[in-house]
């Protein structure tokens, strides 16, 4: 199991969905990946697509005040 | 799906300001009711049906450029078929309120033809470049985006050019005033028309959205 | 779709009302009542960049161009809105609109200042809000003015719009991953 990060801190919707997509194609199943935003749309439009595409969200915080960081798990 | 906003079990207790800024915009928002109220009494009223919007988009983070956006990207038809689901909503209360009298002006007309479809083209295109349309381009800036501010600026040089180049597009013949589809057809038609059509469209969505 | 037991897990995880999400149909529910009230209120429809147009039209006199001579504005009828903008009540619900979602961020106590990442994301940005300008101006309207509105009065050209925003957002989607 390898745990990557994501700082899509600043980037505008829809890229840090974008970036997460992308990144979770190049993960082996058992990966995480934690990403981190400020653009409170992307943390939902994340969230979504994970439980879509099945993935395990294993963490949904909120570090700083509007500062988000969601940790998937790839399931397959 | 209701998902939560996050947890903020970190950040219980802790003193970030946002509370004092929170009651600091309360108080702006208010005394500029009252103002506004001296004035005009739909200035205010308008003001206030700003912020409810505000607070709506906010809380429910809706979004005009995510909804075609996202089918494309995402295969995401949640927000869509929300849009459809606004569409439908607004479109039966406005048959409400016409047949119980209650739209005197109605109908309303606006200048359209081919440079109407290539204007919302345009428009679809920026929206999905910005991350957000006019509307909610606003909402982030509430949010305190600072891109926005920037595309704000855009949307104004965009508008000028627009105005400035208006009689071009009289010229090319393409703006007149079509009919609203009660006056064409009558409102049974009208209203078979759009809300059978929205309702087919919602209930496919939801088809879509249940094959995942 | 299977659920996994993570799911269940973010739906529980405790936070206050102010923060939690409200789906997207309850959102669409409210704002469309909203735009009926407004509609009662103000005896047209709701719309956003009118106000764009009074304001930038204002803006470029003050700085000293002759715009209040365009075709454009002796259409529109409205040449008063020009010289005082403020006194066109589209201002006031915009303004709104941006405290409206500062109030709910800060109760939410996630506000905070956030700049763009690189200056590719500025420079879209800029282009998105010029296109998205000129675009409103053809279509005499924006997602509120042209769609929203439009449709919601059963105009045709809502519709128009609507068919060139779906074009136009899926030009949008197959050119976003491209640039970043």
């Amino acid at each position: 199991m390898v745990r990557y990060t994501l700082d899509a801190i600043g980037e505008i919707c829809p890229v840090p969905l974008l970036l997460v997509h992308r990144k979770m194609a190049e993960l082996l199943p058992g990966d995480e990946l934690l990403v981190t935003t400020d653009f409170s749309r992307a943390v939902r439009n994340i969230l979504d697509w994970a439980a879509r595409e099945g993935h395990d969200i294993l963490i949904v915080d909120e570090v700083e005040p509007g500062l988000w960081s969601v940790t998937l798990r790839k399931i397959r | 799906m209701s998902l939560s906003g996050g947890n903020r079990g970190n950040l219980a207790g802790r003193k970030d300001g946002q509370a004092g800024c929170f009651f600091l915009a309360l108080a702006v928002a208010v005394f500029l009711a009252v103002v506004l109220a001296h004035f005009r009494l739909e200035w205010a009223a308008v003001w206030i049906f700003g912020l409810l919007v505000g607070f709506v988009l906010h809380r429910s983070q809706v979004c005009f450029a995510a909804s075609f956006r996202d089918c494309f990207l995402f295969h995401d038809y949640a927000m869509v078929q929300a849009l459809v689901t606004l569409l439908l909503t607004v479109s039966l209360g406005f048959a409400v309120l016409d047949l119980t009298g209650l739209l005197p002006d109605f109908p309303y007309y606006w200048r359209s033809g081919p440079a109407t479809v290539l204007g919302g083209f345009l428009f679809g295109l920026g929206m999905v470049l910005a991350g957000a349309c006019a509307c909610t381009s606003l909402v982030r800036l509430g949010e305190g985006f600072l891109l926005y501010l920037l595309v704000g600026a855009g949307l104004a040089g965009g508008t000028l050019l627009g105005a400035y180049t208006y009689p071009l597009w009289l010229r090319l013949g393409g703006l007149s005033s079509l009919k609203p589809l009660p006056v064409a057809m009558g409102w049974p038609a009208a209203l078979a028309l759009q809300v059978g059509g929205l309702a087919g469209a919602w209930w496919l969505l939801r088809l879509a959205r249940r094959r995942g | 779709m299977e659920r996994n037991p993570a799911q269940d897990t973010v739906k529980k995880i405790s936070c206050p009302w102010s923060k939690r999400y409200w789906s997207y149909q309850a959102g669409a529910l409210a704002l469309g009542g909203l735009s009926l009230a407004y509609l009662l209120l103000a005896r047209r429809p709701w719309g956003i960049t009118s106000a764009w147009a009074y304001w930038t039209g204002w803006l470029a006199q003050v700085l000293g161009g002759e715009v209040s001579s365009w075709p454009y504005w002796r259409d529109m009828g409205l040449t008063v809105y020009l010289a005082s903008p403020w006194l066109y009540h589209g201002t006031w619900s915009n303004l709104g609109l941006i405290l409206g979602a500062l109030l709910s961020s800060l109760l939410a106590r996630e506000g905070r200042w956030r700049l763009p990442r690189r200056w590719p994301v500025a420079l879209v940005g800029l282009a998105g809000g010029l296109l998205m300008g000129y675009g409103a101006r053809l279509a005499m309207g924006c997602n509120i003015g042209a769609l929203l509105g439009g449709i919601g009065a059963f105009s045709p050209h809502g519709w128009l719009f609507a068919a060139g925003l779906l074009a136009g957002a899926a030009l949008g989607a197959w050119l976003l991953p491209r640039l970043f």
